[in-house]
């Protein structure tokens, strides 16, 4: 056989041996979670570039969704491929009774002691929500002059065809979350959803909707002039606003916006290390590095916002929020509402 | 001498061992067969905050949800659709490649096989800028007159097929080439001199022969075609629905692995029903061996 | 004679509406492609076609974005490692099913080929739950494992197609010259079937490295491929570094392919052998 093809062969089988060796990941180094688009950006510079200057030791960040995590999780109990889990209230409640993650408590992390109770509470005493958000109304300054105030005046004038409106498609995460806003809003309840079906069939019938797939979709959708306005989360919208895309305006709608808060936790099979990653989660500095980048609200009562922080941000009294049962009663119900949004409306 | 052609029997074996597969074959039990039938009587322990239901109650939703009857009849029908597309598609470039490409057919080969080195990812993400309110195939089709308002393609199953098509065409050509390589031009030769046309010749002479390939072809894009979510997931939008797609969003929204488990087993059983329809007519015209 | 090499060369010619049809048609298969490869280039945060502007930005962000370089990496040798063992494994089965008297060969290659058959996310979700159960979770063996069922039957096929086609005299002449089984296969059946070998390689590192249905369900920070972290920043991010990444991946696999154009041919690669 040819020299070249005998080189080319040994090289191949020689680099195979050496290569099958690495690709191992150290012991403190944890693998920890992000949702995507300035978020991973936010998670990445201030808190694992935090671990990684105390500990010595790498944070990998992941970008994905909660219930895939989540399934992951399940999958591998003992040797989880994720050690700190980011996910919404019910996911956290989900998770948590379902056996995935860790009670966390001021003992694991000390710095929950300074943490709002009413974010502990929300997650049932699973750690806490490290920050939170609400829906908003985001629009195109320029094709649309006279923005609506409140969540039904929008709904019903997308449904006239004022604009085109961008909704999260079911595949989003936190969809069955803000179906329960939406039948909380209508007159429903956790227990009867149907008012929320009803609002999103005549939308989807309208015409006048799209889906947003991802976070970042919407604001492409956006940017190309797919969508005139949207319901998205106001943290992103304002973070998106100032890099220079002012022709986008944010409505705090009158009815009171769907608040979503959002929980970190460590998986049960994963080590300790993750306990001192969450910790500087729940930290005032970092957390306040978090918020700068994002815009939405932090937990950690010690934090002070800026005069601007404080115009933008939202407080829970102002919000829809849903109570602990309330939580457990979505994430039970989250994959027949799934279902049954595939069935009736399937946008 | 075609390497397909079977070595004549009495020919020397000694040079082999059949113990040499005894290795590969405990391998593939191993981790192949035993995974597929563990899925099968669904052991895993798999505690969800979802109920726990007996097997029973999902295979009843898929087989009587008319929702759920739909999707396994359009995750078929999807299927035999790509697939009868690329034959009818790819059919006529095996014909340019095997006859009339001559100096050019390296090149040929190479453009067929380049998408091929691809990320399906690429490939999918290209179609969905091309299928996007504003992308090319509206801007066309609305400056051509053919519409007058941008059609959504990316929430109709047109997106999702045309993706398929364009991912598995490459195969179909490649089989359906293969075989036509084999065809004895002397034969179509034959049929000119005694008088049939040009079209007459190719239906009478040429395609028979070929069907092989297209058989092949068929088996190796709609088994393909069965089993693809990514395309699905990218391209699909709300209106098609497939089984792949629905045990990845189980996985990843849903999370009701033994739902899951079930579609699994549903999509696993149309596949080896193909693959017996494949034994049974590949055995019946005599050709053995590898597909 | 003058009439029949006319008429060879009538049928040789091809018409313009075939040409022309073939010419659609490599615009169709490669058109999306290229598109990619142009919003690579883009200036814009977003996805845009045709692209604003010129810039390298989102080459840049490739190197930079962790996830991309290391799952990358993981690719590649993933790839590697899985054409070793498919080899390793493949081989030997392909000969002795060919030309090695075992009992219901044909029932045995058709088991050999099933993992072709299979749909593959069924195979990576079935694979998930079954190597935790044994303990090997989520790591790069269970991926190598996972990669090597699907990719064996290529290996298999193509070694058994090149096998079959060579005459066994040679292995004949070589027992009846005393040598043993081992002597046989190293310095016989080997250097002749190595273009099968190749082509099995090749087939096998293309499937794997752009393997999506089962390299997902294996996702974790150092099990992750390219095309799960693609899919997953496509799911959750959508901005043209994708386009980027898919380059990238597109400029390797054209030089690997190189290569092997260079050494075998590209015949090698083509189903017929």
């Amino acid at each position: 056989m040819s020299r070249s093809k005998r080189w080319i062969h040994s090289s191949v089988v020689g680099s195979a041996l050496l290569f099958s060796g690495m690709g191992t990941v150290s012991a403190e180094e944890i693998t920890v979670t992000s949702f995507g688009g300035i978020w991973e950006t936010a998670i990445t510079n201030c808190y694992a570039a935090e671990y990684e200057k105390r500990t010595g030791h790498k944070a990998n960040v992941m970008i994905g969704s909660p219930a895939q995590w989540m399934s992951q999780i399940e999958a591998n109990p003992d040797n989880p491929p994720i050690d700190v889990i980011v996910s919404t209230q019910s996911q956290t409640v989900a998770a948590g009774e379902g056996g995935l993650i860790s009670r966390a408590t001021a003992k694991e992390i000390p710095n929950l002691a300074d943490v709002d109770p009413l974010f502990i509470g929300a997650v049932d005493g699973w750690g806490a929500c490290f920050d939170f958000g609400a829906f908003v109304i985001a629009y195109n300054k320029d094709t649309v002059k006279n923005p609506p105030t409140s969540i039904k005046e929008f709904v019903n004038r997308t449904i006239a065809g004022d604009w085109v409106a961008s909704f999260p498609s079911i595949t989003y995460g936190i969809m069955p979350d803000i179906i329960w806003s939406f039948a909380d809003l209508y007159g429903g309840s956790a227990d009867n959803v149907d008012p929320a079906f009803e609002v999103f069939k005549k939308i989807k019938d309208s015409g006048n909707a799209i889906a947003w797939a991802s976070v970042t979709d919407f604001l492409n959708q956006m940017s190309t002039g797919d969508a005139d306005i949207g319901m998205y989360w106001d943290g992103r919208a304002f973070s998106f606003i100032d890099k220079g895309n002012d022709w986008m305006g944010v409505v705090k709608p009158t009815d009171k916006a769907f608040m979503s808060c959002v929980a970190m936790n460590k998986s049960k099979g994963a080590p300790d290390a993750a306990w001192e990653y969450l910790n500087i989660v729940f930290e005032p500095g970092p957390m306040s590095c978090f918020s700068d980048y994002l815009n939405y609200g932090v937990t950690n009562q010690k934090v002070q916002y800026s005069e601007k922080m404080k115009d933008r941000i939202t407080f829970p009294k102002d919000l829809r929020a849903p109570s602990t049962a309330t939580s457990r009663k979505i994430a039970e119900s989250a994959a027949d509402w799934i279902e049954r949004w595939n069935k009736e409306i399937g946008m | 001498m075609m390497a397909k052609n079977r070595v004549k029997s009495g020919g020397f074996t000694g040079a082999v061992s059949p113990w040499w597969i005894a290795l590969t074959g405990l391998f593939l039990v191993v981790f192949f067969v035993l995974p597929i039938v563990n899925n099968l009587l669904n052991t895993n322990d798999l505690a969800t905050l979802a109920k726990q239901r007996p097997m029973s109650f999902y295979y009843h939703k898929l087989f009587f949800d008319p929702y759920y009857i739909r999707i396994v009849f359009d995750t078929v029908a999807l299927s035999v659709g790509v697939t009868v597309i690329c034959i009818i598609i790819g059919y006529p470039v095996a014909m340019f490649l095997v006859r009339h490409s001559g100096r050019w057919s390296g090149l040929v080969i190479f453009l067929l096989i380049a998408p091929l080195l691809t990320s399906i990812i690429m490939r999918t993400f290209g179609w969905r800028v091309l299928f996007a309110r504003r992308g090319l195939v509206n801007d066309f089709l609305l400056w051509a007159d053919i519409l007058d308002k941008p059609f959504m393609f990316l929430n109709s199953a047109s997106s999702a097929v045309v993706g398929l098509v364009h991912v598995l065409v490459p195969f179909m050509v490649l089989s359906i080439a293969s075989v036509l390589r084999s065809i004895d031009l002397q034969l179509e030769e034959s049929a000119r001199i005694l008088g049939a046309s040009r079209i007459k010749t190719f239906l009478r002479v040429t395609f028979p022969l070929s069907l092989d390939g297209i058989g092949t072809g068929f088996i190796i894009v709609f088994l393909l075609a069965n089993g693809s979510f990514v395309t699905l997931l990218l391209l699909g939008g709300g209106d098609l629905k497939t089984l792949p797609l629905l045990i990845y969003q189980q996985f990843t929204i849903s999370r009701d692995f033994q739902f899951a488990a079930a579609m699994s087993n549903v999509l696993l059983a149309i596949a080896v029903g193909c693959l017996y329809l494949q034994l049974r007519l590949i055995r019946r015209k005599g050709v053995k061996g590898a597909a | 004679m003058n009439s029949r090499s006319w008429y060879i060369f009538k049928e040789n010619t091809p018409k313009l509406s075939m040409l022309l049809y073939v010419v659609l048609f490599f615009i169709f298969l490669l058109g999306p492609i290229l598109i990619v490869v142009a919003i690579s280039f883009t200036e814009t945060e977003y996805v845009a076609f045709p692209p604003k502007g010129f810039s390298l930005r989102w080459y840049e962000r490739f190197f930079e974005y962790d996830a991309f370089v290391d799952s990358f990496i993981v690719s590649v040798e993933l790839a590697f490692a899985t054409a070793v063992l498919g080899v390793g494994l493949g081989v030997p089965a392909a000969l002795a099913v060919t030309r090695g008297n075992v009992p219901f060969a044909n029932s045995i290659m058709t088991f050999l080929l099933s993992p072709l058959s299979m749909p593959l996310i069924v195979m990576g979700f079935a694979l998930l739950f079954y190597l935790s159960a044994l303990g090997l979770g989520v790591s790069f063996l269970s991926l190598l494992i996972a990669h090597t069922v699907i990719s064996l039957p290529y290996v298999v096929r193509t070694v058994a197609g090149v096998y079959r086609g060579i005459s066994p005299d040679f292995e004949e002449s070589a027992a009846v010259l005393g040598a043993n089984r081992f002597q046989i296969f190293w310095n016989v059946t080997l250097p002749m079937i190595k273009p099968g070998i190749f082509a099995g390689m090749l087939f096998a590192m293309l499937i794997s490295i752009d393997n999506l249905p089962i390299s997902f369900f294996f996702g974790s920070a150092d099990t992750n491929t390219l095309p799960v972290v693609m899919l997953s920043y496509l799911e959750h991010q959508f901005d043209p570094s994708i386009a980027a990444a898919s380059c990238i991946q597109l400029i390797v696999a054209v030089i690997g392919l190189f290569i092997v154009e260079r050494i075998y041919g590209l015949d090698a690669m083509t189903p017929a052998s």
